[in-house]
This record gives C-alpha cells, sequence and structure tokens, in this order.
C-alpha cells in the first residue's frame, strides 16, 4: 500500500471545494457581528461607569481565557437546554452553522475589541484638542481625524483575528456543521478512511492558500489606508524619489 | 436541569486526571519548542542564506492551517507512514503504540515554534542598532555584544508577546483530545459519556481553563514587572 497516492490527492479537491463558499459564508457572517460588537464592547470599556465597564471587561477576560471548542460546546449543548427548560421550545431542528455564527461573533468581539480599544488609546488626546481648537465638534473630529488614524494603527491586530476567525471555524465539524471540515470527514468515512492523509493535507492547503489570501488583502488595505494618511513609507516610489 | 452533583464530581475528575496531563503537554512543549525558536529567529534576523527562505514558507504553513487539521494529519497518517518508512529503513520502533502524550507534544512543537520564531526575530529588531554599535565602541567582538547585550535586551521586550503566547498555547492543548489525549476535554468528554452530561462537564472545563488563564496572565504580568525594571521610562 502507497504511502501517499498524488492521484488521490488531486482527486479530493472536487469533492472539497464546493463546501468552501459556506466555511466563507460563515466567516463573513460572524465578521459582521465580530467587526460590530467588537467596536460597541471597545466602546463601552471606555466609558466612565464603573458598572459598564466592570461588565464588558469580565465578559471580555472570560471569553478570552476560553479555548473556542469548549465554548462552541457550551452553546450547543446549552442553548436547546435553556430554550427547552425555561421555553418549552425544542430547537433541535435548527441549522447548526446558527452556533458557530453565534459563537464565532462572540469570540471574535471579546478579542476585537480589545485591539480596538488599544488602538483608539494610542492616539494621543492632542488630536481631539487640535480638532476643537479647529471648530470641529467631538463627532466630526471623531469621524474625520480620530478614527482614520485609529483604524491604521489596529488593521494588523484585526487582520491577525480574522485570519484566526477562519482557522477556528475549522472545529465545526464537531457539532456537525457540514463545512469544509465535515464534509472531508464525511468523505472519509464513505472511502473507509483509505485516503485519509491526501484528504487532511488538501485540507491544508486550501485553509492555507485562504489565510494567505486574507493576509494579502489585509496589507493591501494597510497601504491604501497608509497611502491616505501620506505616510512616506507608503508613497508610490517616483513621487517618493521626487520629492526628495 | 443543570446536574450539580455531576458538575462536582467531574471538576474533581479533571482536576486530578486531566490538568497535570495538560500541564504536563504545555510544559514539555514550551521547554522543547522555546530554544529551538530562539535559534530560528536569530538565523531569521541575520538573514541566513538557505534557512531562510524555507523557514518562511514552512512557518506561513504552520500559521495558516487550523491546529485541528495539524493533529489529523500527524496523528492519523503520521503512524502509517512512519512505519513503511520504518520498514524500509529497518527501524526497530513500533510506531503506533508510542504515547499519544509524545505525538501531541511533537505537534504542537512545531506550531509553537513557527509562531514563536516570530516573536524573537521581531525582538530582536527592537533592540536599537546603536546597541551592537555602543558594544564594537567598547571593543566587545559582534559574538560577546550579542550575548552580553542585545539578547538579554530582546527576550525582555519579548516576554508580554511570549506570555501571549504560551496561554495560546495551553488553550490550542484543548484540541489534542482528538488524538485521543486524556487531557482536560477528554477527561470531561469520557466523564459525560456515562449519562450524557455533557453541558455541565464543558462547563466545569470552561471553568477550568478561564481560571487558569487568569493566573497565567496576572503571573506573566508579575514577571514583566519585575524583569522590565531596568527599562527606560
Amino acid at each position: 500500500m502507497q504511502i501517499f497516492s498524488l492521484k488521490a490527492f488531486f482527486e479530493s479537491f472536487p469533492v472539497l471545494l464546493p463546501f468552501l463558499p459556506f466555511t466563507v459564508g460563515v466567516l463573513g457572517c460572524s465578521l459582521i457581528f465580530s467587526l460590530s460588537f467588537g467596536l460597541f464592547f471597545a466602546w463601552c470599556k471606555l466609558r466612565r461607569n464603573r458598572v459598564v465597564r466592570g461588565l464588558v471587561g469580565f465578559y471580555v477576560q472570560i471569553i478570552q481565557g476560553t479555548p473556542f471548542i469548549v465554548l462552541l460546546f457550551i452553546m450547543y449543548f446549552g442553548i436547546p437546554k435553556i430554550f427547552r427548560v425555561a421555553l418549552g421550545i425544542d430547537i433541535t431542528g435548527v441549522n447548526k452553522a446558527i452556533y458557530m455564527v453565534l459563537t464565532l461573533s462572540m469570540f471574535g468581539s471579546a478579542r476585537m475589541s480589545e485591539a480596538m480599544r488599544s488602538a483608539y488609546l494610542a492616539i494621543s488626546k492632542g488630536q481631539m484638542e487640535a480638532a476643537h481648537s479647529c471648530g470641529l465638534s467631538t463627532a466630526q473630529g471623531f469621524f474625520h481625524i480620530v478614527m482614520p488614524q485609529a483604524l491604521y494603527i489596529a488593521l494588523p491586530n484585526l487582520g491577525n483575528l480574522i485570519v484566526s476567525n477562519l482557522l477556528e471555524t475549522s472545529v465545526g465539524f464537531s457539532i456537525g456543521v457540514i463545512d469544509l471540515v465535515g464534509n472531508a470527514q464525511n468523505y472519509n468515512t464513505r472511502t473507509y478512511n483509505v485516503h485519509m492523509l491526501e484528504v487532511y493535507l488538501a485540507l491544508a492547503l486550501i485553509y492555507w492558500a485562504m489565510s494567505m489570501l486574507l493576509a494579502k488583502g489585509i496589507s493591501l488595505g494597510e497601504h491604501a489606508l497608509g497611502r491616505r494618511q501620506g505616510l512616506r513609507a507608503f508613497e508610490k516610489r517616483e513621487r517618493r524619489q521626487r520629492n526628495v | 436541569m443543570f446536574d450539580g452533583k455531576f458538575a462536582l464530581e467531574a471538576m474533581g475528575q479533571i482536576i486530578t486526571k486531566g490538568l497535570p496531563v495538560s500541564a504536563l503537554i504545555v510544559a514539555a512543549t514550551v521547554l522543547i519548542s522555546m530554544p529551538l525558536a530562539f535559534l530560528l529567529g536569530l538565523l531569521r534576523f541575520k538573514r541566513v542564506k538557505g534557512i531562510t527562505q524555507v523557514s518562511t514558507v514552512l512557518i506561513s504553513f504552520f500559521r495558516g492551517v487550523p491546529l485541528v487539521i495539524l493533529i489529523f494529519i500527524l496523528y492519523s497518517a503520521m503512524p502509517d507512514v512512519l512505519t513503511k518508512l520504518g520498514k524500509l529503513y529497518g527501524w526497530g520502533i513500533d510506531f503506533y503504540n508510542i504515547n499519544r502524550i509524545a505525538y501531541a507534544v511533537f505537534i504542537c512543537c512545531l506550531f509553537t515554534v513557527a509562531i514563536m520564531s516570530e516573536i524573537f526575530r521581531s525582538a530582536l529588531a527592537a533592540v536599537h542598532a546603536n546597541q551592537l554599535e555602543a558594544a564594537h565602541s567598547v571593543g566587545l567582538s559582534t559574538v560577546e555584544a550579542y550575548v552580553h547585550i542585545i539578547i538579554p535586551q530582546a527576550l525582555v521586550s519579548a516576554i508580554p508577546n511570549l506570555g501571549n503566547n504560551i496561554i495560546n498555547l495551553f488553550k490550542g492543548t484543548a484540541l489534542v483530545f482528538y488524538m485521543g489525549v486524556a487531557d482536560i476535554m477528554g477527561v470531561a468528554k469520557s466523564a459525560a459519556g456515562i449519562n450524557y452530561n455533557y453541558l455541565e462537564a464543558y462547563v466545569d472545563v470552561f471553568l477550568v481553563y478561564v481560571v487558569i488563564c487568569f493566573v497565567m496572565q496576572k503571573l506573566f504580568e508579575h514577571l514583566e514587572r519585575r524583569l522590565g525594571v531596568y527599562n527606560a521610562r
């Protein structure tokens, strides 16, 4: 018996790739919630109200201290139980991807809120004061002056977190979500684990390609933002040489 | 609704049987991978010709592939592959009976070396270039300058990042139960399988992870403060 069959490796891609849009969809949905709730939690942690700060800080601390798969299992086993016991509704027929999106949103929003908060705190207060002295209102100062700089600082961290979210979607198969990995498990069971190594290597390659694409996209975003802010490192080469 | 009695019993089992295994995996991984990662980071910082390109590809691979997939590749397939190679080359080892903890440590080491080498490389780059010049100006050779001046500064500045990654490693070892290792998750899952008390078992696991990650975070903060005493304000 062969160690590794190249033919089986290439043959597994057509089996695996049709489920790629599903994974990307789950990631995209969870990113919308993660980014918006992350922004909201960051805002909450910057308030002067100690209760709000404490609650959100507690939430962020416990979510950041848990592995994703543990959180996923708790949501998957706990939410139907709560619905059944407290409300008497049976929700076992619900699409399992919803648990995935929910848990990924919780997980991502906690971590993104920290990245956003530290980026905001890195902008000196002088920026807002200068905005006020020019006659801009607080909101205008925030949207036109502070936020673009904070976004530029936060972007590498957020990019890392987005790639991390992508990698965490791969444990969905343990609750029965039929995404890339879930389908690969089914295929392995169907073919009696004969080509396990080839299928898993193909999966690894697909995830690698996706994470490299995401990382490239984020770095393009950094370049675009950097150029917009007039940072010299991002100026086009001809203009930089002219301005010397 | 929530079986509190089972939750307490399971917590006892998790702490006495599962936690030591998890701690062993994390400790072994950190002990083995830190020196290797530092060496790789140093080589990449000095831009050694052959190693930099190859290691860039490998590091991008280990950072871009989910840990579950790495675990599946290595645990499901490697005993087969290694046994066949063993027959070819005449090694005498029975790869199926190696303790699964060794496999877990091996996989976590690969993963950790990839991530930590980047941390060490950026820490070395963060030390100002004039430290090396100043060392040369008082007559130290490059090697002496690195050993006595640059590396201590780099290590101190790397501690926050390292601490973060060790905590992430601990959270990542939650996935090794797929290999059958009886760590925190493995013990919880087998205890819960008797009466299907999955929710209680996983809430126990959740509490264990939260408490331990909190304690580790405080320990690392203390270490940063202690070692950062000589940092310029």
